[in-house]
């Protein structure tokens, strides 16, 4: 596997795993809202830790 | 490895599709916003009928009499649906027509406390400004037809997503996931439209995938009844439409009878008009948080409650019944509409500076 795809697979794998436990069990929500909130906050982790490099 | 002829081809791709839908979708994103918080904007205004506190237990009155009371309130009009309000306890909706094939766009609601029968208020077609979000993110105030473009607009959204994940990887290749270049205004938006893409791509596809099933709901659900209905209208092939009707909450327990895992949530009244002529048409669902979103409807003969049908939907419209709140992002709490409402600005956020590369590449080809 390319290493370009790591984290963007990750956060993919993030994503649906959050999007499909929260339609099947009702007491995952604040797990899943957790997961999906997630997301945004790593990418702007990536973009500072990014942009400082750069 | 893809060729760079390849490489233009889906370049091709991925601008023209995505220029075509953009704007449809800015559109979509921006009116989808409030959307995913109308419970508590519509908590907020006061505009949805709220059922008084009463001792846990009291009983509901019939189905019948509530339907009645609406009746007397309008003598004219005959009941269309009766249905429970899924966002208010106790509160039950009565949907009221000027005649049997008029359009659903007609219907005058009453709502009514279930176990009093006291009205809670009364509305025409439903208005204000989330209804005019609503309408124009469903259908841009063109009925079928704009729910329909929408929905093929949505398919090149699926498109331009598809191509620009091909793209990605030999664009991508030298370059650590994250980089944001600030060699050129330019490289700095495509990086930014790479990051953001990739990082909310799968809920991009997951919530417009199902917004595009969403827009094939009226068809599918026409093809159902065109299925379904024709056996069980043929025994009375040349009869007179019935002259009365048997009580509705008759109809209604025999259901429960039947199926009692379900919970019944509406009862659409003989009608030409997505429905059957001689037959209640009563909506149940499951109790489960999956079946909850899974629909059985019961067909009983409205002369006699005798039930004719009662099975599950065809695969196309389970698939429609699924995908609906993947789109809606409704089946957590408030933290979870959080996410979705920041996702929804990400997905902004990639169309945006995807309009935005696309007009700085064209002024940059200006001799």
């Amino acid at each position: 596997m390319t290493s370009i795809w790591n984290i963007p697979l990750k956060l993919a794998a993030v994503t649906g795993v959050a999007l499909t436990t929260a339609l099947f069990f009702d007491g995952a929500t604040d797990v899943v809202s957790a997961l999906l909130l997630l997301l945004p906050s790593m990418v702007l982790l990536i973009y500072l830790y990014r942009s400082r490099r750069t | 490895m893809l060729s760079s002829r390849a490489i233009r081809r889906w370049s091709f791709v991925h601008t023209w599709s995505s220029l075509v839908c953009t704007l449809f979708l800015l559109m979509l994103c921006l009116t989808g916003l409030p959307l995913i918080f109308h419970d508590e904007i519509d908590a907020l205004t006061g505009d949805e009928p709220v059922a008084a506190a009463m001792p846990e237990g009291t009983p509901d009155v019939s189905l019948d009499m509530l339907g009645s009371k609406a009746l007397a309130l309008h003598p004219h009009r005959i009941i269309r649906t009766i249905f429970y309000d899924p966002d208010a306890p106790h509160v039950v909706k009565v949907g009221l027509v000027k005649s049997m094939n008029a359009p659903p766009d007609t219907m005058h609601f009453v709502a009514m406390d279930s176990r009093t029968a006291n009205v809670l208020g009364e509305d025409g077609q439903p208005h204000g400004v989330m209804n005019f979000m609503l309408v124009l993110h469903t259908e841009m105030f063109a009925g079928l037809p704009g729910t329909l473009l929408l929905g093929l607009m949505g398919l090149l959204f699926v498109l331009a997503l598809i191509s620009g994940v091909v793209l990605y990887a030999p664009f991508m290749r030298r370059l650590p996931f994250g980089t944001v270049r600030k060699t050129s205004t330019r490289t700095r938006w495509l990086d930014l439209h790479n990051l953001t893409g990739a990082v909310a791509l799968l809920w991009i596809l997951v919530v417009g995938l199902s917004g595009v099933m969403n827009t094939l709901a009226r068809p599918l659900f026409g093809l159902w009844t065109m299925q379904s209905l024709p056996p069980l209208l043929a025994p009375y092939a040349g009869q007179p439409l019935p002259a009365t009707l048997t009580p509705v909450q008759g109809v209604v327990d025999s259901v429960r009878a039947r199926l009692p895992d379900m919970e019944v949530t509406s009862v659409i009244f003989p009608t030409t008009q997505y429905g059957s002529p001689r037959h209640y048409v009563v909506w149940t669902r499951g109790r489960e948080p999956v079946t909850s979103r899974l629909f059985t409807p019961v067909l009983a003969d409205a002369q006699n409650g005798r039930l004719a049908m009662a099975h599950g939907l065809p695969w196309y419209l389970r698939a429609l019944e699924v995908s609906r709140p993947l789109h809606f992002g409704d089946y957590g709490g408030l933290l979870f509409k959080l996410a979705w409402a920041l996702l929804d600005i990400i997905t902004i956020a990639v169309l945006w500076s995807g309009l935005a590369l696309w007009f700085k590449r064209r002024r940059g080809a200006r001799p």
